[in-house]
């Protein structure tokens, strides 16, 4: 009788570090929506600090959840159908750019001002947030 | 990029291209976008379904000369399995070290003209990627085609993974091809609409 307990707790723990070890493996990207933010940038500003020293924004940034505030310049689409929601910073070639993630609404365009939360990923022509949510939207 | 002067550069090369229309054969000569897409597939002889899609390439082309800027940030490919996502990131291409690659080079031959032909016209791009923090000469095949007032380019090609010091270890080697395979499409407007 005792052996037999064994065996069934010993088959419920296989079974439970299974489901654990396939969890793992099998597991997405944790949701944006129940993160929190590393940081909370203004739009404008946050462009001005990686002019100044980007170096020191990226060691800052990189891979950190950051949420951005600022009124959105242009809705991008991709030829997938991936949608990107561009920031206004002032300046004419650098916005923010954010990826959104797949089912997120396209904001309306005009003075709305968007709080959008996301991984910051690199400075190209804009600075990138990659996996982003909209937080709120506001007149 | 790292270096204070490397982005001084940088932008030095933009403002070039950007801002210097006047020696432009072209009334409208630079075209830009900063959402090309980039998408690449490296299985293995064990399939896992190991592909991504970044679509937060930059990229700015001028019409007049046929200069191609193309920068991409690494830690933007999405894949469906985080733990995949994390690896790519972490142990092969150290986003944390390098985190964009670029592409700078020139559509061989290039001429406007080709911007007044209707249809996929095929072209021949050369220049230096750099990728890891590895610069290498490439040479790649692409089209190039004007629809709706764009520029389209696309273009399939292969990346060896150790031309650009990306080590594969033993345990996973049956899981990850040598070569990845990257497809891009960057639809081009304008600059400044």
């Amino acid at each position: 009788m005792k052996n037999f307990l064994r065996l069934i707790l010993a088959i419920i723990l296989l079974v439970i570090a299974g489901f654990g070890v396939y969890r793992y493996l099998w597991r997405t990207n944790d949701p944006m929506n129940g993160q929190k933010a590393d940081y909370r940038v203004l739009a404008h500003e946050w462009v001005e600090e990686f002019k100044i020293n980007e170096q020191a924004a990226n060691q800052k940034y990189l891979g950190r959840i950051v949420e951005a505030k600022g009124v959105v310049r242009e809705v991008l689409r991709d030829s997938l159908g991936g949608m990107s929601v561009i920031l206004e910073s002032g300046d004419a070639f650098m916005g923010v750019n954010c990826s959104m993630e797949p089912g997120e609404t396209a904001p309306s365009q005009g003075s709305d001002t968007l709080v959008i939360r996301g991984e910051f990923s690199a400075v190209t022509l804009d600075v990138n947030m990659t996996r982003c949510v909209m937080v709120s939207q506001s007149k | 990029m790292k270096n204070p002067s490397k982005r001084i550069a940088l932008y030095s090369a933009l403002g070039v291209i950007l801002l210097m229309g006047s020696i432009s054969v072209h009334a409208q000569s630079k075209y830009m976008t900063r959402n090309g897409l980039i998408r690449f597939e490296a299985e293995g002889p064990i399939k896992d379904d190991i592909k991504a899609v970044n679509n937060q390439g930059g990229c700015v082309f001028d019409a007049g000369t046929g200069d191609i800027l193309f920068k991409i940030p690494i830690k933007s490919f999405v894949f469906k399995k985080a733990l995949m996502q994390e690896h790519f990131n972490e142990n092969y291409m150290e986003s944390h070290k390098f985190p964009t690659a670029e592409l700078k080079g020139k559509i061989e031959g290039y001429s406007g003209a080709i911007l007044q032909k209707s249809g996929i016209q095929p072209v021949m791009v050369s220049g230096k990627m750099t990728l890891h923090g590895v610069t290498r000469d490439i040479r790649e095949r692409g089209t190039l085609e004007v629809k709706e007032g764009k520029i389209l380019l696309r273009s399939d090609f292969g990346v060896a993974l150790a031309d650009y010091g990306i080590n594969i270890p033993k345990m996973v080697e049956d899981k990850l091809a040598k070569v990845a395979q990257v497809n891009l499409s960057i639809d081009l407007a304008p600059a400044g609409q």
